[in-house]
């Protein structure tokens, strides 16, 4: 079972998740256009291993928790956008707002401000048709992706604060 | 046949009342004239319902949402009991404009699975009984229902119909303009909204329009297309499907052609979404530059610094032009180009 959705799955990382993600990449960074502290935009397609995991997932109860997997997974596509500073995270959400729909809008805090951690916005946003390649029917493309806004606080995200200052895309 | 259960209800009117009641309802036979007509519905659902509609979250941004918990507990009893939920609902959303409806809730196991609501609206008539004697019984009705099979709002839903699945799906009014349907239907009643949003849809169709106009190979093509860009901003505010506008318009077949390549997909000129006059106006901006010695410079505007190129001249070697106004820079245009066409104009203006 675990065997026939894995290679069900790889089929369609392969295929349409993979294409999709490129796609949608583009797609947000032409939405972003010359938004100003974006540090990155990274767009990826859960992996078959990642997938088949959350797939046997069980609740406490020990039911699984999905019984349509390659329907109920929303995070097949995950896209990530990564911003230099606190004020700029409600800017970009405004702005992805504009053009992606939602149905789900979480913020995330850390424990602390001083906490190394990140502060940012979890959303779950219907996938729009024109980042579905023309090759891919729209009945096999998953009908929605998750999309995460973040300040990295940590030391890494600090140096490349540091060095992205003098990187094109952060002006 | 796939479907598998209808329920129908009579919805009264009945938003801002404060005892509201749905009773009754009935199971429809699978079978007969309803049942055809419904099945006819239920077999072109899918290419019937064009405009993608997603549910809204709950007000603290969970995947919560009243309306699909009824759709969902109906998927899976398919008990008239929990269908009595759904009726409930239209009705505490239904003025007294919108009338009385004859809601049907169609259950299906088409592929996956399928459900399916269709609202017809009460409509008035007359029955007209000969009898024995010659005479006849004239009487007035005011809730006959399908008098227009083809007037109806719809929605269907289409896949496993269970939790984190299921948030979106496909509607139609035919009733009256797409503006009331995402007001009482989608956003009332379905507590849902469109899939595509002002800024994506317009955006969308004015890149469509920008890379079309660039594209096109003879002048009263550009002309044709750079006409209906104009016209388009005359629907600020409008839902609007591209497909259904530039129908409206009688745009010639090569133009809509051109438009329809320069989307990335073909099914977005299908797409609903309302329309944004200052989004698209970002996008399909000419820009004109008028100089003191009366040339009048116009381009694309994302590209007028290509296509002209510009620098400020020295005043001392500078042609003097009689009457300038020195509030500007003597500035040197230069662009290189083919003539495709000269006019004169009667006015520049």
């Amino acid at each position: 079972m675990i065997d026939g959705l894995l290679a069900e799955y790889s089929a369609r990382y392969a295929t349409v998740l993979k294409p999709i993600a490129k796609e949608l990449d583009a797609l947000i960074v032409d939405h972003l256009g010359d938004v100003s502290h974006v540090d990155r935009v990274s767009v990826r397609a859960k992996t078959p291993d990642r997938f088949v995991a959350k797939a046997y997932k069980r609740d406490k109860n020990g039911n699984p928790l999905y019984a349509e997997p390659l329907y109920q997974i929303q995070d097949q596509i995950g896209a990530r956008i990564i911003v230099f500073y606190k004020h700029d995270v409600d800017v970009i959400r405004k702005k992805i707002m504009e053009y992606f729909t939602h149905i789900e809008m979480r913020k995330l805090v850390p424990e602390s401000e001083w906490e190394f951690g990140y502060f940012g916005f979890h959303l779950v946003l219907a996938l729009p048709t024109e980042a579905i390649p023309s090759e891919i029917k729209i009945d096999d493309a998953p009908g929605f992706f998750e999309l995460q806004i973040k300040r990295c606080l940590s030391m890494l995200g600090l140096k490349q604060i540091m060095t992205s200052v003098r990187s094109p895309r952060s002006t | 046949m796939p479907i598998t259960r209808i329920h129908s209800f009579l919805v009264k009117p009945s938003k801002n009342i404060a005892i509201q009641s749905t009773k009754g309802g009935t199971s429809v036979p699978l079978e007969g004239k309803v049942f055809d007509l419904l099945a006819g519905l239920y077999d072109k659902a899918e290419t019937d319902c064009k405009i993608d509609i997603v549910f809204r979250p709950n007000e603290a941004g969970e995947q919560v949402n009243a309306t699909r918990t009824m759709l969902m507990r109906y998927a899976e009893s398919r008990s008239i009991a929990t269908a009595r939920l759904i009726a409930a609902r239209l009705a505490a959303v239904t003025t007294r404009r919108s009338g009385f409806g004859l809601l049907f809730v169609v259950a299906g196991d088409h592929l996956k699975k399928r459900l399916m609501l269709s609202r017809f609206p009460a409509d008035e008539g007359m029955i007209v009984e000969e009898k024995a004697d010659e005479d006849m019984d004239v009487r007035f009705i005011e809730r006959v229902f399908m008098k227009n099979a083809h007037a109806y709002k719809s929605v269907v839903y289409e896949g496993p119909l269970e939790e984190h699945a299921f948030w979106s799906g496909k509607a139609v009014d035919k009733q009256v303009d797409v503006k009331e349907l995402s007001d009482y239907w989608i956003g009332d009643f379905l507590e849902s909204k469109l899939k595509t949003t002002p800024s994506a849809g317009t955006k969308r169709f004015a890149v469509a329009f920008r890379d079309a106009i660039r594209g096109a190979a003879d002048l009263p093509l550009k002309q044709d297309l750079l006409s209906a860009a104009q016209l388009v901003r005359g629907q600020d505010g409008h839902t609007i499907s591209p497909q259904n506008v530039v129908q409206g318009m009688g745009l010639s077949g090569e133009a809509v052609n051109a438009l329809t390549q320069a989307m990335r997909r073909e099914e977005v000129m299908k797409e609903t979404f309302q329309f944004d006059k200052a989004v698209f106006d970002q996008h399909v901006a000419y820009r004109s530059v008028e100089l003191s010695n009366g040339a009048m410079l116009t381009a694309d505007n994302a590209d007028f610094d290509t296509i002209f190129r510009q620098r400020q001249v020295d005043d001392q070697t500078a042609p003097q032009v009689e009457g300038e106004t020195p509030s500007s820079p003597l500035t040197e245009f230069t662009t290189v180009g083919r003539i495709v066409n000269q006019r004169l104009k009667s006015s520049l203006r």
